[in-house]
């Protein structure tokens, strides 16, 4: 195999690539990458069996092959290299990097070693908007569960319903639901529960918000195609919980409060709440919201009142203050939505300018302390 | 064993170096191989082709469908115990009967219990059969074997729990319940010496010696094949069995204090387990006066005349029950050195060696 590139190209490629390599794993082969040089393109691929991740890039094959080699030895060496056509030749278990004033060479492996990654069958891709994938994600992805005895809450359920798709994730306290309008996933696929670490990964390379990303639903697994890079992860195993069943349909007391100033007070008085519940007691009475929190163990004491939109009764309600503040983060408008009903059901959060139906946060309350 | 009749979990009961781990990467390989070879063996219709991609990866350990959980020392993160984890695999790889060393408590982490957990939760890869070892099981805590109890009475698709243990007893009976059970034969004679000769190059006779004395653990065998015969524990062992008979003076517990380490968790079960065999060998020897079956047979000159010392079946009882104890003592981390020195005492008293001496 013989190869050249500029380092420039190849540095940015490996950098991504790494996100995948573990820095440590039982299987030492996982910290390697697989390099296929082929007809004036070289492919890199890295997996961590969850996530495969391949990068393609043009460049100079002056011989075909393939091989295997320590990913953080090729990239450190590669970063610290100043800006020059780098050149690749495999001897018999080695790699030599050629550079103007030098060379190293590194030990590989064979690419039978590495394990399969699997085929990009382009024919059964589906184009989605970056754009709307990107928003999908972000604001989802931060209610994922990560409690290992309810695996499916580890991902994001991925779906279609009517002339939308909307990605849904929770931790059974708090549930993030959005939907964009794509008509072209219509009725073609089942629901999908996606790990959201391949999802983030996404968003971070989809700087391009209006590019369109190739996806492949496989029976196990999911490929996201952006061109020069290909993201495949594993799906996880069903089924997802019925989640529709804990939307209230109906609230009776409904709050419009201004977000910044909300999640700015949210955050202070939280300060002294319970380092394990994050509790802070929202108290609502017409025209205003009141946050406190007490801390017998601080010995110490919060409140502050916000002036708000509110024609209820007076309520009282806790809440983690930061699933709160996660939530507000996702919000964009200037005011944000709360529907309540009673001190133990469910709360909804949504933006002024968006419809529930596309953006929709649940919350649960806490109990609050005697 | 038939690879579309494979049961869910399984649990491999060695007491130590007879192959659980070499069974666990064949049931990996049979389970997987591109080119499973037809045989007219009726036990092994089909079988690893050994020489394909995945035959390659999974020998080498390198098989994206594995998941080990193994016993490792304290450690401070999951980095830290994939470093550790992958440590052992490297030994397990060179070789596969090696036994693991009891000499540092070393235990299953809860941590990368969950870990699989989780990972077992993604599906599988098309064509792929995961396998997921949990090795020594006996050393993850209770507790935290109970949190596996869903996974391993019905594991995901397409994975197959193994689960070994040198004392199934030492496993919740509700972990013992959902698996099924595969007892480890000895490692017969021949099959041990050929192994010694071929993959350590021994002499016949040192081979001989060595797979005898093992007693079917070629585990045991390859570990002694490593051990300088000066140094070697098992003459260690032996001098202070032979002490235990003669020795009128309190020596002996001064030299068990010297020779053996009270902290070396291993080298006391050794010791003992040599023990056990040593006593054997004499009662049989006593009963039969039969040199040809004696399994110490690099001791065989001495062991008659031990023999001789011993008065009965009710004496040797107690002192087989004695070395019993001891030996669950101080697997129950009680102090090493005293246990020993107790147990040194007691089978001196049993064989009254201050009035009698060989």
């Amino acid at each position: 195999m013989k190869f050249s590139l500029p380092k420039s190209r190849l540095s940015n490629y490996l950098q991504n690539i790494l996100q995948v390599v573990p820095s440590k794993s039982t299987l030492p082969i996982l910290t390697n990458v697989l390099v296929e040089a082929l007809e004036n393109k070289l492919k890199i691929s890295a997996t961590d069996l969850d996530i495969s991740i391949t990068a393609s890039m043009e460049c100079k094959v002056v011989k075909k092959g393939s091989v295997s080699l320590p990913a953080r030895i090729l990239f450190e060496i590669i970063r610290e290299l100043p800006e020059s056509d780098i050149s690749f030749e495999t001897t018999a278990s080695r790699i030599e990097i050629k550079i103007p004033n030098g060379s190293y060479k590194i030990a590989t492996v064979s690419p039978e070693d590495y394990p399969k990654l699997p085929a990009v069958n382009t024919k059964k891709e589906i184009k989605i908007t970056g754009k709307d994938l990107v928003s999908m994600v972000k604001k989802t992805t931060f209610a994922c569960s990560d409690d290992e005895t309810r695996p499916a809450l580890n991902g994001v359920l991925w779906q279609t319903k009517g002339d939308k798709m909307q990605m849904v994730a929770t931790d059974g306290h708090r549930l993030a639901r959005m939907a964009v309008e794509n008509k072209k996933l219509k009725g073609m696929y089942d629901d999908v529960i996606v790990p959201p670490k391949v999802l983030n990964l996404l968003a971070k390379f989809l700087d391009e918000a209006d590019s369109e990303v190739g996806i492949i639903f496989g029976e196990n697994n999911i490929i996201f195609n952006l061109g020069d890079i290909v993201l495949t992860s594993r799906l996880i195993e069903g089924p997802y919980p019925n989640f529709e069943q804990v939307i209230p349909a109906e609230s009776d007391k409904k709050l419009v409060i201004a977000k910044d100033e909300l999640a700015r007070a949210v955050r202070r008085v939280s300060t002294l709440s319970n380092a394990l519940t994050h509790q802070v007691k929202f108290q609502l009475k017409s025209g205003s919201l009141t946050l406190s929190t007490t801390n017998a163990d601080v010995g110490g004491e919060g409140k502050e009142v916000l002036e708000c939109d509110y024609n209820g009764d007076t309520v009282e309600l806790g809440y983690n203050a930061n699933y709160i503040n996660d939530i507000l983060g996702k919000i964009d408008s200037n005011d944000t939505i709360f529907e309540l009903s009673s001190p133990v059901a469910a709360g909804l959060v949504y933006a002024t300018d968006t419809p529930k139906d596309d953006f929709l946060c649940l919350i649960m309350p806490l109990r609050l302390a005697e | 064993m038939h690879a579309d009749r494979i049961a869910g979990t399984y649990l491999f009961h060695d007491p130590g170096g007879r192959g659980d781990w070499y069974l666990a990467i064949a049931l990996a390989a049979l389970l997987n191989c591109e080119q499973p070879e037809q045989t007219d063996q009726p036990d092994f219709p089909v079988l690893p082709c050994g020489s394909c991609r995945v035959c390659h990866q999974i020998a080498s350990l390198n098989f994206e469908g594995f998941h080990f959980a193994l016993p490792i020392s304290k450690h401070k993160n999951l980095d830290e115990a994939a470093e550790l984890t992958a440590e052992i695999l490297a030994r397990k790889k060179a070789e596969p009967f090696g036994m693991l060393s009891a000499a540092t408590y070393t235990s299953i982490p809860i941590a990368t219990a969950r870990e699989i957990k989780k990972r077992l939760s993604l599906k599988a890869s098309p064509g792929i059969r995961r396998i997921v070892i949990f090795y020594e099981m006996e050393r993850m805590l209770q507790s935290s074997a109970d949190a596996l109890l869903k996974i391993i009475e019905e594991p995901p698709a397409d994975t197959v729990m193994v689960l070994t243990t040198r004392n199934p007893e030492a496993l919740l009976p509700t972990i013992r319940s959902r698996a099924r059970l595969v007892r480890l034969d000895r490692v017969p004679e021949v099959a041990a010496v050929h192994y010694l000769k071929s993959e350590y190059q021994l002499a016949d006779k040192k081979a001989q010696l060595l797979a005898r004395t093992s007693e079917g653990s070629l585990g045991r065998a390859i570990e002694m094949a490593g051990v300088d015969d000066d140094s070697s524990q098992r003459a260690v062992g032996f001098l202070l069995f032979r002490s235990l008979f003669q020795d009128q003076s309190p020596d002996t517990l001064s030299h068990m204090a010297e020779l053996l380490s009270p902290r070396d968790l291993g080298q006391a079960e050794e010791l003992l387990e040599l023990w056990q065999s040593l006593l054997r060998d004499c009662t049989y020897y006593a009963t039969t006066g039969d040199e040809e079956a004696l399994i110490n047979i690099d001791f065989i000159s001495e062991l008659p005349r031990l023999a001789s010392a011993l008065k009965g079946g009710e004496q040797i009882a107690d002192i087989v029950s004695q070395i019993k104890i001891a030996l669950a003592d101080i697997k129950g981390k009680v102090h090493i050195q005293g246990a020993l020195m107790a147990l040194a005492l007691k089978i001196k008293a049993e064989l009254n060696v201050t009035h009698r001496s060989v």
